[in-house]
């Protein structure tokens, strides 16, 4: 059984005017499925390249990925977007919802795009979801009658409609306060009691130490 | 039932901007109503003047005595003394004509007699038409009633008169015309037939409505009226002898008909001292009154192209400010697992939507204006059935067009970026 991500020697490299910038160099790591892991280091250091990396939305420029044993770089751009809406979540820093779409809508976002189109179906996930994430009571409210915290477990719930595999979340209590930052974390870590793999990129060392493993980046390579 | 749901939530994305999508809309609507307009109310201009010239009858000449001017000057000055003013074609002309020129297979002359038509009850301004037995065939004008005239009663100069179809009409409202008398200046004549409705022609004068006339033999005329015609009252006093108001030349050959129209103005020059006849081709009228017609249609094309393209630079405008504003939504949308065709999908669907609200709007609107326009001008306005898909499809395929730009910007976006916290 191969480990769920394999990463081989892989770097990123954006030909620039001045000169070229490697935002990721010679990065190797292996997670097993059901990991907890956290990715520390300062900005720039090259944190969120690597997790839309293991996101298939950014292609190294060199060596290896492999999903579950299967080459990455392999896959053309439709498949890899497929395998994406199936296999990955993601969570942003800003929630990234859209002001104009309700609560349930929100979460609704990506069904177009998920391979069991039932539109009946995927809004009840949608709404068991929400309850889930305690806003059972927020359905038809609109973004910015949420508060942050709140927001961003709207987003939480729309990385999950797919029942992703993976969680990539780019410092999700980046735009939280101490308390709805750990809520959102522990959210996080009941999704991976769950048997989720969840990959969380923090600024915030209480949160990294919370995790059972800790990557640290630093200029673009991966330090002991 | 996919495909019902793409085009609801494409729907439901424009109304998230409700007066942008509007306005994005406009150039489209008044591109589309435009062209309906035009298209519907040039379609009853034309049909009423092709069918003018048309029932002039295509393979005629028609020859119309005119007063020179100068005869029109002498007849100023010598208002009160019996001057005669005497021009135009006569029936030895018409011989000549025949005699002359092959392709001429028959001649029909027309004189206008001075006379009121009347019965004892009802007095009518129809005019009095002098003519031969041929006039139905040449002119196409078909019998309703009875007969028309026949050459017996040329050769007998009988006093008998076929009705115009309004001229029966206001003459005998209620009874069978067929038998009856009505007076012309005075004198009795027997009505034996009665026209069909021919409707106006597209020339001008006395001889320009068909149904409004009663038709009496030619000899006849002669023998009762002489060729002297004199008109008097209200201090005027006009005498005119004119034999033949109007000369029908029907030409075997489509083709002859300028050829022979030249040959007979030149004999009818070289016959009279003054100039006196005018030629007129109905087929000609016809093929430039097309002439001017596909140059409209250019015009007209070119202005509905215009505010198209318009119609369609505003909806790429307004797509494109959608797409600058929804740069986090694509982004999200692609790590939620959607390809790049499915961002042109989603932009382009939305411009198509507006392309094709904006169709059928501006379908709504130019049948509207051209009811409107049509009650006002008193025109009956005839709908061309194409216009419609037309215009419509016109609009969703120039929306199509115009949406590709912004559809594929949005595809081309790096989501990564697009993602990026600000
Ligand atoms: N699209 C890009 N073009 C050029 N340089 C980039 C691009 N994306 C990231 N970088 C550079 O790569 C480095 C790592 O960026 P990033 O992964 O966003 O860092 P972090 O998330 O750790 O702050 C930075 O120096 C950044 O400027
Ligand atoms: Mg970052």
């Amino acid at each position: 059984m191969p480990a769920q991500i394999e990463v081989q020697g892989v770097g990123k490299e954006y030909p620039m005017p001045g000169g070229s910038v490697y935002a990721l160099s010679d990065v190797s790591l292996t997670l097993e499925a059901g990991e907890f892991v956290s990715i520390v280091g300062s900005s720039g250091s090259g944190k969120s390249t690597f997790l839309y990396l293991l996101g298939f939305m950014i292609r190294p420029t060199s060596g290896t990925y492999r999903f579950h044993g299967q080459p990455v770089q392999d896959l053309s751009d439709v498949e890899q977007a497929r395998l994406r809406g199936k296999e990955i979540g993601f969570v942003f820093q800003s929630f990234h919802l859209i002001p104009q779409l309700n609560v349930v809508k929100n979460v609704m976002l990506g069904a177009r795009y998920l391979a069991n189109g039932d539109a009946r179906a995927q809004e009840r996930t949608a709404r068991t979801l929400l309850e889930r994430v305690g806003l059972s009571h927020r359905l038809r409210h609109r973004p910015f009658e949420l508060s942050n915290g709140e927001m961003q477990r709207v987003a939480v719930a729309r990385a999950l409609l797919g029942n992703p595999s993976l969680i990539l979340a780019d410092e999700p209590t980046g735009n939280l306060d101490e308390n709805t930052g750990n809520e959102i974390f522990n959210l996080l870590a009941a999704l991976n009691r769950e048997g989720k793999t969840v990959v969380v990129v923090t600024h915030n060392r209480a949160i990294a130490e919370r995790t059972p493993r800790t990557i640290t980046l630093k200029n673009g390579r991966v330090s002991a | 039932m996919k495909i019902v749901k793409f085009w609801i939530e494409a729907f439901q994305n424009l109304l998230l901007h409700k007066t942008r999508s509007f306005l994005a809309m406009l150039g489209v609507v008044f591109g589309v109503s435009s062209v309906i307009c035009m298209l519907s109310i040039s379609e009853v201009a034309r049909r009423d003047v092709v069918t003018r010239i048309e029932r002039m009858g295509l393979r005629n000449i028609i020859l119309d005595s005119v007063k020179p001017q100068r005869v029109r000057k002498r007849e100023e000055e010598r208002s009160t003394s019996s001057w005669t003013a005497s021009y135009g074609i006569t029936q030895k002309d018409l011989e000549i004509l025949k005699d002359n020129l092959p392709s001429v297979e028959a001649v029909l002359p027309m004189r206008l007699i001075l006379r009121d038509v009347s019965t004892t009850f009802q007095n009518s301004d129809a005019s009095v038409v002098a003519t031969t037995s041929e006039y139905g065939e040449i002119m196409e004008h078909g019998i309703r009633e009875g007969r028309f005239l026949c050459p017996v009663d040329e050769g007998q100069a009988d006093s008998i008169c076929v009705l115009g179809h309004d001229t029966a009409r206001l003459l005998f409202p209620l009874s069978d015309s067929i038998g009856e008398i009505v007076k012309i200046g005075g004198d009795p004549f027997t009505v034996v037939g009665v026209l069909e409705q021919k409707g106006q022609t597209g020339t001008q004068g006395a001889l320009s409505n068909p149904d409004h006339a009663a038709y009496i033999p030619y000899s006849t005329a002669l023998a009762r009226f002489g060729t002297r015609q004199v008109r008097s009252g209200q201090g005027v006093w006009e005498s005119t002898e004119v034999e033949v108001n109007r000369a029908v030349l029907r030409v075997s050959d489509v083709g002859h008909l300028g050829p022979v129209a030249q040959a007979s103005l030149n004999l009818m020059e070289s016959r009279h001292r003054l100039k006196d006849v005018e030629a007129t081709i109905p087929h000609a009228l016809l093929k430039e009154h097309q002439l001017a017609e596909r140059i409209f249609m250019w015009v007209m094309g070119s202005i509905a192209s215009l505010s198209l393209l318009v119609g369609g630079i505003g909806i790429m405008n307004i797509m494109l400010a959608n797409v600058a504003e929804r740069r986090q939504e694509i982004g999200v949308r692609r790590a939620l697992g959607a390809t790049r065709s499915e961002i042109v999908k989603l932009f382009l669907g939305e411009s198509t939507l507006l392309g094709g609200l904006g169709g059928l709007l501006g379908l709504g609107m130019g049948v509207l204006i051209a009811l409107v326009v049509g009650t006002l001008a008193q025109w009956n306005v005839a709908f061309q059935p194409v216009a419609f898909p037309l215009g419509f499809g016109v609009s969703v395929v120039v929306a199509l067009l115009f949406g590709t730009l912004p559809a594929f910007r949005a595809a081309r976006l790096d989501p990564v970026l697009a993602l990026r916290a600000e």
